[in-house]
């Protein structure tokens, strides 16, 4: 087995833990979202 | 006057009154135009292997830097990352992420690839479409990892500056879609089939969950529509359901189910059917469409052997679909 692959892909697989509970713990407040405008809608 | 719209960019054409939002949360009519809440605020950011979306036949090995914001046009009762998928963006957090920043950042961390991935990313279309081109400039690959709900327009607007796609083909009858997911087996099939035509490397991931989608005949009558639309070198990968979000009562894929239908999907003319989401070895490897061979051997995400030299088999030099 590529040993220095699998290291590689152990890693990045413990952030992607730590990021899922920092994502799963917040918030972000609605004037933070943004504005912009839709490509493809039409006026009713 | 009251100025509604109607969001053209999934099959859902939500009709939308001022200070309203669509189906996915995210698309806002604010009273003067419609909006994308989420542009440039991604919710998700991970550096993953390609092979996790999944992705088999492109450059395999490599790392590609995945990101989602929040919302979805579909309600799939079996949703895996339905804690992002379906929540309103002021309910998750966010990194404040533009177009530029993202391919900044995957060049940065050594990433071959940006996957728009994880929820649904028909959704952030805009903030998808403007880093794809962006990423194609810089040389970068784009993925695309969807339920295939979208409309032609956009998507044909879209598929230039995709390489590689990943649909997921929830189901083959539009009861399935209907009753499990809120939506419509054609338009599915519709991205499917225009995607494979233009040039962009599609792979079908199959969800086989026990009792609601896991008749062999009908895996069988996919397995056909795949082979007739876009060729039997399409990579599938049935993968096994766990119970998750509203379908708790339901037990885990057995093993060989997931099994069973690879082989069918074999014997029906499929040369690239993989099992996920299930520890196994040579069910995983990618194999010559001409001389059998194994040509990449791989477990989980690891990449073990690549007999592949230039996208040709090192046994036959036979040619493999892929983008290697």
């Amino acid at each position: 087995m590529d040993r220095r692959n699998f290291l590689k892909n152990l890693i990045t697989s413990i952030f992607g833990i730590f990021a899922f509970f920092k994502n799963g713990l917040g918030k972000t407040e609605r004037s933070e979202l943004s504005n912009k405008e839709a490509m493809f809608y039409k006026k009713l | 006057m009251s100025k509604s719209f109607q969001c053209q960019i999934c099959p859902n054409y939500c009709k939308i009154s001022p200070g309203k939002r669509g189906i996915c949360g995210i698309r806002y009519n604010n009273g003067k135009k419609l909006v994308l809440l989420t542009y440039g605020k991604a919710c998700a950011v991970n550096i993953d292997p390609i092979e996790k979306k999944p992705i088999y036949h492109m450059m395999p090995g490599s790392l590609s830097f995945s990101i989602a914001t929040t919302g979805c046009c579909l309600k799939c009762l079996c949703c895996q990352n339905w804690t992002i998928s379906q929540c309103l963006p002021e309910e998750a957090g966010s990194y404040n992420l533009p177009p530029e920043a993202v391919v900044q950042q995957a060049i940065k961390k050594g990433c071959k690839s940006i996957a728009y991935t994880y929820t649904e990313p028909t959704v952030f279309y805009e903030y998808m479409l403007d880093t794809a081109i962006i990423a194609k400039s810089k040389g970068l690959k784009n993925v695309y990892v969807t339920s295939g709900y979208i409309n032609m327009e956009p998507l044909k607007k879209l598929t230039p500056y995709i390489d590689a796609a990943n649909i997921d083909l929830k189901g083959f009858s539009n009861d399935f879609y209907k009753n499990y997911c809120s939506g419509t087996l054609k338009p599915v099939l519709d991205t499917i089939k225009y995607m494979a035509e233009n040039n962009t490397l599609v792979e079908i991931t199959n969800l086989i969950i026990p009792t609601l989608n896991d008749d062999m005949k009908t895996i069988k009558k996919m397995c056909e529509w795949i082979i007739k639309n876009t060729g039997n070198q399409t990579p599938i990968h049935f993968s096994r359901f766990h119970p998750m979000y509203k379908l708790k009562n339901l037990p885990p894929t057995p093993p060989e189910t997931i099994l069973n239908a690879r082989k069918i999907a074999l014997e029906t003319g499929l040369k690239h059917v993989y099992a996920g989401n299930l520890r196994v070895m040579k069910e995983g490897f990618t194999y010559c469409p001409s001389c059998g061979k194994a040509v990449i051997e791989r477990f989980g995400y690891t990449i073990l052997k690549n007999n592949l030299t230039n996208g040709k088999c090192n046994f036959c030099k036979s040619k493999v679909k892929g983008v290697w």
